[in-house]
């Protein structure tokens, strides 16, 4: 589901900011309005509903305080036991999982693996919304061996099922029996470190630390996550002392809070790999020619450093970021070379160049619309006139599903540490792709067929490459998560997938 | 009078009707739900039934005639964010929003009036200078501007009041102010031209003559004779105040209806976003009928039968 951000006019707060960033070197009087033992993050919107499976990070960031999966992932992204001790691939097609014992939901319940069943049949239910079911959508079933053994079949082999099955919280069957599903949806239920005690729509959830929690009792007795949409405030709030974490800091205003005396930038790569993707099904860049001369046209070394203050990275010459299993270590940055790029235009019959087109939305990735104004200035310098069509979400997503993006559009497609998630858009499978190629897509579905890990490497790998040599994208940064955090805050770190982890979190 | 008033309830229904076309088409035409509602990694089957199941797979017009036999009913639908029906989350809301603007009503109110008078009484002297200059300049300061300056000083750097968010009476005095700042000046200036306006009529001249005492003129023979362009106005601010809670409430935090409106808009989220819209064209529909009623017992000469 796509984010709810919003923020007025991006545009109009660059300057409002700015005499913020001026100002904010008198700042300083610390936290008069936090509480003791209390924890207040401010983040940039909550969900509308505590229904579980909402795939936005806002959701899965409030959910996973209270529910926890069977293989938890952490704050880099790596997969460690959770409601499951241990796995193993008894064949292709069927995993046993080993359940955590001695583990209660909030209510003193035993969890078991009648729970685990319970809620993948929820899940995968034929007429389900779960908004991650296409996570494990190919799970055939979940048997239960005994109280705390399951055994997992999947159609066909299925990769990534460990990825898949940390996104899918484990639900109380007794409970939601009870209260139904509004009723748990109104007051989740799970075994997390943090229990809910006030959820006020638009404007705050509040928890309580689970004193029984299998993992130790967490630091804090209080936790709460306050909506504030304005990434300006964010920062106040951050420097105000009122809050010890704040998400998504506006990129302006990075400096400020690194030249306060009391909160720091903390900030991660995450699996984002931002593109400008092509639609290779219409002249001029039916041309590979055309789209590797744009894609030497553009200074991402430059952007990166003046737009983004070096924050993030630029992409390898290929759509997947460094920590993404997958990625290919021997490719490297396609280089930026105005000369040779006008000499492909001239070579593919375009020396007097052409007018197209960048498609973007505002504030959906940092700093995209100044990013992708910058771009349409260097396509100008070898003469390819660029106008910059700014569209709302819901005018995206139409488009996206009529299948015309325009001639350009930029996206970011997240892998989530798995090739297989994002190199799909380029996929038929995906409806996203515009570019189409017979060996990538043989490969991406070999891939996905396996559970031999060097396998499918080598198919990653050569998928990369593939991309490479074809530029059905220009291939411009990962982009970094940004966070605020107060200096005396402990056992935190900046998570590259953006869920909030906060159980050891404590202020000193 | 009340064939004034019955005449007015009258043509409540058609601008509703109005309201909501307008909202419903415009919304339906430019964003699908399903697309925005469901992970991009949705099945086709998935899919399918969010159609199904929202009514999505019939046509526009019908789509929106059993709309309006719903809202007949007061039945706004089932929000597809909240997964609540809208009708609930609005109300929840609208609580924040109302307690915002009456309180920034109170405000532009008390420094409109008593800045406008000060203005006029003390014409083209230095008091009138300085509340003049401020009101211009306030006229032309961004409201959004304005709010972030408010929470650099008195948050940041004095630390009496917090940025945002909700709680005690501290957190509401930045966002009420803010949004008082949307028609304050023009308050002030309107408060000031109408009373110097007033100050030349006969009548004052009669009063002076009589020896009454200034502030006597003033309060009792000159302001409630200047009191209708300042009713009036206010009647037509309402509006602006509730679209000036959009920016405040998100520079804030508050959690009040502005900002649902717009999260609601992104999210196609029609049931909610057409709930809301009722709800704040019934208020500024009302707030000006009251403006009306005010004003035929402030001014008898307006006769509105």
């Amino acid at each position: 589901m796509a984010k709810t951000s919003f923020e007025i006019t991006r545009r109009g707060l660059l300057a409002a900011g700015a005499s913020l960033g001026g100002m904010a070197l008198l700042n300083g009087v610390p936290a008069a309005f936090a509480a003791e033992g209390t924890l207040e993050v401010a983040v940039q919107g909550v969900p509308d509903s505590l229904i579980t499976g909402f795939s936005s990070f806002a959701s899965q960031s409030v959910m996973f305080q209270m529910m926890e999966p069977l293989v938890l992932r952490d704050w880099k992204g790596d997969l460690h036991p959770g409601l499951a001790t241990e796995w193993k691939a008894i064949d292709p097609e069927t995993w046993r999982f080993k359940l955590r014992e001695g583990v209660t939901f909030h209510d003193g319940t035993p969890f078991t693996a009648e729970d685990v069943k319970y809620t993948f049949d929820y899940v995968l239910a034929p007429d389900s919304l779960y908004g991650t079911k296409s996570r494990v959508s190919q799970v055939e079933s979940v048997e239960i061996e005994d109280d705390h053994t399951i055994l997992i079949k999947t159609k066909g082999p299925f990769p990534t099922l460990l990825n898949g099955l940390s996104n899918i919280g484990i639900e109380p069957k007794h409970y939601v029996e009870e209260v139904g599903r509004d009723g748990m949806t109104s007051k989740p239920m799970g075994t997390g470190p943090f229990q809910l005690s006030r959820w006020v729509p638009g404007d705050r959830i509040e928890y309580t630390a689970f004193d029984d929690y299998w993992g130790g009792k967490p630091a804090i007795d209080t936790l709460v996550l306050r909506q504030v949409p304005e990434g300006s405030t964010r920062v106040a709030s951050l420097l105000a002392g009122e809050v010890a974490i704040s998400e998504e800091l506006p990129i302006d205003l990075l400096e400020t809070v690194d030249q306060s005396p009391n909160a720091s930038v903390v900030s991660v790569e995450s699996t984002v790999g931002l593109l400008l993707t092509f639609d290779t099904s219409k002249a001029p860049f039916d041309d590979a020619r055309v789209r590797l001369a744009l894609n030497m046209a553009v200074d991402k070394e430059a952007i990166l450093e003046r737009l983004l203050l070096g924050r993030g990275t630029v992409l390898q010459g290929q759509m997947l970021t460094s920590n993404t299993f997958g990625f290919n270590p021997d490719l490297g940055p396609i280089p930026y070379d105005p000369e040779k790029a006008r000499a492909l235009l001239e070579e593919a019959g375009y020396g007097d160049g052409f007018d197209t087109s960048i498609t973007t939305r505002s504030g959906k990735y940092l700093a995209d619309v100044d990013i992708s104004n910058v771009i349409a200035a260097m396509f100008a310098d070898i003469g390819v006139n660029t106008t910059v069509n700014v569209v709302e979400q819901g005018v995206y997503s139409k488009m996206a599903t009529a299948h015309d993006m325009g001639p350009m559009h930029m996206v970011g497609w997240y892998s989530l540490g798995d090739a297989d998630f994002a190199t799909v858009w380029f996929t038929d499978g995906g409806k996203r792709n515009y570019w189409h190629n017979d060996e990538y897509e043989k490969l991406f579905l070999a891939a996905r067929s396996t559970v031999d890990d060097d396998e499918r490497l080598k198919a990653y790998h050569r998928m990369m490459e593939i991309m490479h040599e074809e530029v059905p994208a220009i291939f411009l940064f990962g982009l970094p998560t940004i966070y605020g955090a107060v200096d005396n805050l402990e056992g935190w770190d900046a998570p590259a997938d953006k869920i909030l982890r906060l159980s050891d979190a404590k202020l000193n | 009078m009340l064939n004034f008033i019955l005449r007015r309830l009258a043509t409540i229904p058609i601008s509703i009707l109005i309201v909501t076309a307008v909202t419903f088409f415009i919304l339906r035409l430019t964003g699908d739900p399903v697309e925005l509602y469901l992970d991009i990694t949705r099945t086709p089957e998935q899919e399918a039934l969010l159609r199904q199941e929202l009514g999505l797979d019939q046509p526009l017009i019908v789509q929106y005639l059993q709309f309006l036999a719903d809202i007949v009913r007061l039945d706004f639908g089932r929000s597809l964010q909240f997964q609540a029906p809208a009708i609930d989350i609005v109300v929840q809301r609208l609580g924040a929003t109302f307690q915002l603007i009456g309180a920034a009503l109170v405000i532009a109110l008390v420094v409109g009036l008593v800045g406008g008078l000060v203005s006029a009484r003390y014409k083209d002297r230095t008091a009138d200078m300085v509340i003049s200059s401020l009101a211009v300049a306030g006229q032309s300061m961004p409201s959004f501007w304005l709010g972030i300056l408010l929470v650099q000083l008195f948050a940041l750097n004095l630390g009496w009041l917090p940025t945002s968010g909700t709680g005690g009476w501290q957190h509401l005095v930045l966002p009420s102010v803010t949004l008082a700042a949307f028609i304050a000046p023009n308050l002030v200036l309107i408060t000031r031209t109408s009373v110097l306006e007033i100050t030349d009529e006969l009548y004052v001249t009669t009063a002076r003559s009589k020896g009454l005492p200034r502030l006597r003129i003033l309060l009792r023979h000159i302001l409630p004779n200047a009191l209708n362009p300042i009713i009036s106005f206010f009647g037509l601010q309402v509006g602006r105040l509730v679209g000036g809670s959009v920016v405040t409430e998100t520079i804030f935090a508050w959690p009040g209806i502005g900002r649902l409106m717009i999260g609601a808009i992104y999210q196609r989220d029609v049931p909610v976003v057409v709930a809301s819209v009722i709800i704040v064209a019934l208020a500024i529909i009302i707030a000006n009928l009251l403006v009306d009623l005010i004003l035929s017992v402030v001014d008898p000469r307006i006769r509105l039968d």
